[in-house]
């Protein structure tokens, strides 16, 4: 019997494709999410602006601008939740981070758009966030493991709890705020 | 020396013919791999597909002429899934524009799930989106006679405060509703 190579290959080729199909969507949408860090009851979004001052801080970070001057937030007793946004390799990840006094509470990839580098969204993986800090140099306290494969996923996440830390610190929940 | 009436024979077959398949698919994925990892050296971003089989496998068409909404003494439009504020390309992609106006000192563009709070100049305040409460299922925008922003969302229409992020129900009939023109090469 002929080998039917061109089902192989379509076999082999939709494997692939599901692969990476199953890695794009909304894992959570950021409504939900606010819901969940705030006990179904979240708080008035407060307001930030992100002025000269923090716009190097933020730079440093990001290795490029905010694209906004202005960002939402939501905060209450000493916590504030961030829904932040930055780009892995071609398509922003849409993350929710909250901080509790200066320290990381929780990261979560709510929307993933890009093809590969999913893996950022398992508990694995964003758990090494839990309690980071920011040190010196706007770098956080502690090394967090990468992914083979996910490589700039993994940077864009580290990048995001970088700024929502600082950001936090510039906030009106900051430490002795509120 | 496999044994052609062994039992694992067909088995091995199979083994080698699958291999061989994979060995080909995979060479294939690193080869173009390669190619678009120097696509700026090999000048391949300058060539353009052309085919029209390949342009409709990819769901590839000509853009949509521009849509355009006059805000004030400006003009938002969209050209493909760009945005401009006049001659200024937005930080923003959209695939629909639902409306732009201006709103007190700033300039508010309404794209599907989203708000974008614009400067006159053109820089991009702040995103407005549902986790801040955007009504879902946005259709069009309008002002009052008062000039406040009302949206009609797939529920109804909402009267927006976008300072205080309030949306109340709106039954207001009095709406000036946002009518959008293609735009005419000058």
């Amino acid at each position: 019997m002929p080998f039917p190579r061109a089902l192989a290959f379509l076999a082999l080729a939709t494997i692939a494709l599901s692969a990476h199909s199953a890695a794009q969507g909304t894992y959570q949408t950021p409504e939900d999410f606010l819901r969940e860090v705030f006990a179904g009851d979240p708080p008035e979004p407060s307001k930030l602006w992100i002025d000269e001052k923090l716009k190097p801080d933020i730079r440093a970070i990001l290795e490029h601008d905010l694209d906004v001057l202005r960002l939402r937030y939501w905060g209450k007793d000493g916590r504030t939740a961030w829904i932040l946004e930055e780009i892995g390799k071609e398509r922003p990840i849409t993350t929710g981070i909250v901080v509790d006094g200066g320290t990381i509470e929780r990261i979560k990839v709510l929307v993933f758009r890009e093809s590969r580098g999913w893996e950022v969204r398992y508990p694995f993986f964003t758990d090494q966030f839990t309690g980071a800090t920011l040190g010196t140099g706007q770098q956080l306290d502690r090394d967090i493991d990468g992914i083979s494969g996910a490589t700039l996923s993994v940077r864009a996440l580290t990048k995001l709890a970088r700024l929502a830390l600082l950001l936090h610190a510039h906030s009106d929940f900051a430490d002795g705020k509120q | 020396m496999a044994n052609n009436n062994s039992p694992r024979a067909p088995l091995q077959q199979w083994h080698r013919r699958v291999g061989m398949t994979g060995a080909v698919f995979f060479i294939f994925l690193i080869t173009t791999g390669l190619l678009l990892n120097h696509t700026g050296a090999l000048g391949l971003g300058k060539r353009f597909v052309e085919t029209q089989w390949l342009l409709d496998l990819y769901h590839i068409s000509a853009p949509e002429p521009p849509v355009a909404f006059s805000a004030g003494e400006h003009f938002v439009s969209r050209l493909g899934d760009r945005l401009y504020l006049d001659m200024k390309e937005l930080p923003e992609r959209a695939d629909r524009l639902i409306g732009g106006l201006k709103l007190g000192d700033t300039l508010l563009v309404a794209i599907p799930g989203k708000l974008l709070v614009v400067s006159p100049t053109g820089e991009l305040i702040e995103r407005i989106e549902s986790a801040e409460g955007v009504p879902a299922g946005m259709t069009r925008i309008g002002l009052t006679a008062s000039g406040q922003l009302v949206i009609h969302a797939a529920h109804g229409d909402y009267l927006a405060d976008l300072e205080k992020l309030d949306w109340r129900k709106s039954t207001t009939a009095a709406v000036g509703w946002q009518r959008r023109s293609h735009c005419r090469p000058s």
